[in-house]
């Protein structure tokens, strides 16, 4: 009897330990809120923070609870290792900042890496988890007056008047009694777009304050979508700063404006044209593929000045395809953004490349409609030269 | 003695004078009577009048539209050419009710017994009316009426304003709507997650039954920065709104709807506050992959999804930057060679352009021991917020046989606010 209950408790025990070992191998999701925390630095003391881990997916894990970052010996953590449980949804934990006497003066980071426990992984296995950290900032003050300036200009869309702010934030010991800035809007190319001015504001320490810039030429400042450079000319009190940055507004984009070629001979290499153009105020490099029929061909990289068009070749073979009706997929890249643009092109066994007749250029239509009047009102000057000489003989 | 005098009657002065501005002020719609058969043009003949001696007091009346009487009522609003006061029935209010288009005694327009009403409107604002005994208060006086039979509220002879007790006072009013009651997101809410909250509140009324739309307002206050900027939508008609660019995360915003009428007389509704508490929530929906068999220099990867490449979701409120790092997987070769490599993509089957490209790996790099970025401010939004990664393996050459594992960190930070 007492075995049976000994057999049966082992039994018991590898079913469990094996529901947790699968439970705690597939841990693939750890959360938590909120994700940062800022502190003012006051010498000799601890601050207490509390967090979440955020259980979304309902496991039972260990979460070890490791600091890094330059505050990482000055971060204590009340228990190392957390035990959710699958029942939490959210388990809180501490984390105390213990402020040494003095510290460097600026704004120093650190944070918690919260990790599960991992067992070991299985022989031929790639296994992945997520560790997931929360940062912790710590503002020490500078001596008398300091201030961190930023430009910040929203993105909008066309049409809109354009937000810009420039935001001072007191880092300085003292109060700041008033802070300003004139604002230069420049294109790519240089070019002064506009000036504008932040009207002052005042800053208690320790605090951010934010002075929107306003056109000093127009009521509202409206821009088009595109790649800016700014200068700002800052102050506070008695201090001057100059910040040079830029921003941009909506994302570059360049357009198939036409597919040229809509006919493709069948087993061939063919050219594919089509008229490309950059809507941005800058040069974007672009590469791109050619979709259809589940084949890609890479196409050349080319380079398209700002608001410009140019035709623009690149090749399919259509060895094996079967003639007909086919969608075409252009693929473009440039920078971080992709565009796709799907045309009907058709696939036909004899190709005939229609090409033009050499033309007469233009200037030549021209030459020859002067040569034309030319020889025409000198042939009206010689007849009525003939008559009057005749009209002397009678 | 001769000084305070002076006083006196400057500050009496005064008195007057702001009183008399009050009152013109208060009483932009008047009413008078006028010796014609017609009122001067951009005024409106409320009825006509005579009496027995052709004079205006002690008179019957005639509508507007009879103009053989000599007297008329003629009404407009005196600070303001634009609005336009007319006499068509039913208007804003009825004034007064005839009981014969001519040559009628009169009733209060809210009494029943006479079928020939006498109506004003405006086409700005409302005109209203009242029918009080002694003096109009703050609204404009129209006539007063006297009866023979123990009422003066109706069969009555018609007076100017100094003849009898019962009056007709009329005014140009309107009425703000009702006051909205605030009801997502709460009052000191702390727990909102969307970054595009769904505001709503209480239907508001307008006693004048004028249309209502409301004008939402967002602040964020002077402290919060240039990036969380305060949102202020107007014209919204129904009572509930969703913002279309999201909010910041751990910054108190404080709210109010404002109930607007056409006449842009508004009423505001209580402030409340909230915050959208920031949450950095990585799930790995797929964690975990095998290469099966490969030979000596046999290559593989995860970009044609066979095998299956990890993939991973931003189920937070902010954007992520997410980094990977592993441990060794050949015996042969160390980390950080061609071996074992890495990389972020798209999830075919799923979202897209859920990272941005700039900073983010997207071509096959070394795995490494030490964390390294592949998705760069990875998206938080429904619709763009997963990615693949990659892994691509090529068997080193002096590579034994047996059975090979590697796990891999996904690291994830948020990188705002």
């Amino acid at each position: 009897m007492r075995t049976k209950i000994k057999t049966k408790s082992i039994a018991l025990c590898l079913i469990i330990s094996f529901m947790l070992f699968n439970s705690i191998v597939l841990v693939s999701a750890l959360g938590v809120s909120p994700v940062s925390k800022t502190v003012d630095f006051e010498p000799n003391t601890d601050v207490e923070l509390t967090f979440n881990i955020i259980n979304s997916q309902r496991n039972n894990v260990n979460a070890i609870l490791t600091g890094f970052g330059e505050l990482s010996d000055m971060i204590f953590l009340e228990e190392k290792t957390v035990a959710v449980k699958a029942s939490d949804d959210r388990k809180p934990f501490r984390v105390i900042l213990r402020f040494p006497s003095e510290m460097e003066p600026g704004i120093h980071k650190g944070g918690v890496e919260i990790t599960p426990e991992i067992p070991e992984t299985e022989k031929n296995m790639f296994l992945a988890y997520v560790a997931q950290s929360l940062t912790l900032s710590v503002r020490v003050p500078y001596p008398s007056k300091y201030t961190i300036i930023t430009l910040t200009v929203l993105d909008v869309d066309e049409g809109i008047p354009l937000p810009v702010y420039v935001e001072f934030d007191n880092l300085g010991s003292e109060d700041i009694l008033k802070a300003g800035a004139q604002v230069e809007l420049y294109n790519p190319d240089d070019v002064l777009i506009d000036t504008l001015t932040a009207p002052e504001i005042s800053l208690e320490k320790n605090t951010l304050g934010k002075t929107q810039a306003k056109s000093d030429t127009k009521p509202e400042l409206y821009l088009t979508r595109g790649f800016y450079k700014a200068v700002v000319n800052a102050y506070y009190d008695d201090v001057e700063k100059r910040i040079d940055t830029n921003f941009t507004l909506g994302i570059p984009k360049v357009r198939i404006r036409e597919l040229v070629t809509r006919t493709l001979g069948v087993d061939q290499v063919n050219k594919i044209m089509f008229l490309a153009y950059n809507d941005w105020n800058t040069e974007l490099s672009v590469q791109g593929n050619v979709t259809m029929a589940g084949r890609h061909e890479a196409m050349p990289i080319f380079e398209l000045e700002a608001d410009q068009e140019k035709e623009i070749t690149a090749f399919f073979d259509t060895t094996g395809l079967e003639p007909g009706q086919y969608n075409m997929s252009i693929t473009l890249k440039y920078g971080k953004y992709t565009r796709t643009e799907t045309f009907g092109v058709e696939i036909v066994k004899d190709l005939k490349l229609i090409e033009r007749a050499p033309g007469i250029p233009l200037v030549a239509y021209i030459l020859i409609i002067v040569l034309i009047i030319i020889i025409v009102i000198v042939a009206i000057i010689l007849v009525k030269r003939r008559k009057t000489s005749g009209e002397r003989k009678l | 003695m001769k000084k305070s005098w002076l006083t006196l009657i400057l500050l009496s002065c005064f008195i007057i004078l702001t009183l008399v501005f009050f009152v013109y002020a208060t009483n932009d719609f008047a009413c008078t009577f006028i010796q014609s058969t017609s009122c001067p043009a951009g005024t409106v003949r409320l009825i006509g009048l005579e009496n027995d001696t052709e004079g205006f007091n002690n008179a019957h009346a005639q509508n507007g539209s009879t103009a053989t009487y000599n007297y008329s009522v003629c009404c407009n609003v005196t600070d303001n050419a634009s609005i336009t006061i007319t006499d068509g029935c039913p208007g804003n209010v009825t004034v007064l009710k005839l009981n014969a288009t001519s040559n009628s005694h009169v009733e209060i327009g809210t009494n029943t017994n006479y079928s020939y009403s006498v109506c004003l409107s405006s086409d700005w604002k409302h005109i209203s009316c009242s029918f009080p005994t002694g003096t109009c208060g703050s609204q404009a006086c129209v006539l007063s009426m006297s009866g023979s039979e123990g009422t003066n509220s109706s069969n009555a002879h018609v007076g100017n304003c100094s003849a009898y007790d019962q009056k007709v006072c009329c005014s140009l009013d309107n009425n703000a709507p009702t006051q909205p009651t605030l009801y997502h997101p709460n009052n000191g809410n702390t727990t909102v997650f969307y970054r595009r909250p769904n505001f709503n509140w209480s239907t508001c009324t307008d006693t004048d039954n004028d249309p209502v739309d409301y004008t939402i307002n967002i602040t964020c206050g002077g402290s919060c920065p240039g990036y969380c900027p305060d949102v202020n939508v107007d014209s919204i008609s129904t009572t509930n709104y969703t913002l279309t660019s999201p909010l910041c995360v751990d910054w108190r915003y404080n709210w109010t709807v404002s109930a607007c009428d056409p006449y842009d007389l508004c009423n505001t509704s209580n402030e409340f506050n909230f915050n959208i508490t920031s949450e950095a929530v990585l799930v790995l929906l797929v964690n975990q992959t095998t290469f099966g068999s490969l030979d000596n220099d046999e290559h593989d990867n995860t970009s044609d999804d066979n095998p299956a490449p990890f993939v991973a979701r931003n189920l937070g409120n902010v954007l992520l930057n997410v980094t990977v790092n592993a441990s060794t997987l050949f015996i042969s070769q160390p980390l950080n060679t061609v071996y074992y490599q890495y990389m972020a993509d798209d999830n075919e089957s799923g979202p897209s352009d859920s990272f941005d490209l700039t900073c983010s790996q997207t071509t096959f790099a070394n795995m490494q021991a030490s964390a390294a970025v592949i998705f760069c401010n990875m998206s938080y939004e429904d619709a763009n917020d997963e990615g693949e990664i990659e892994l691509g393996l090529t068997i080193p050459p002096d590579e034994g046989a047996g059975d090979r594992s590697s796990l891999i960190k996904i690291g994830s930070i948020a990188t705002e606010p």
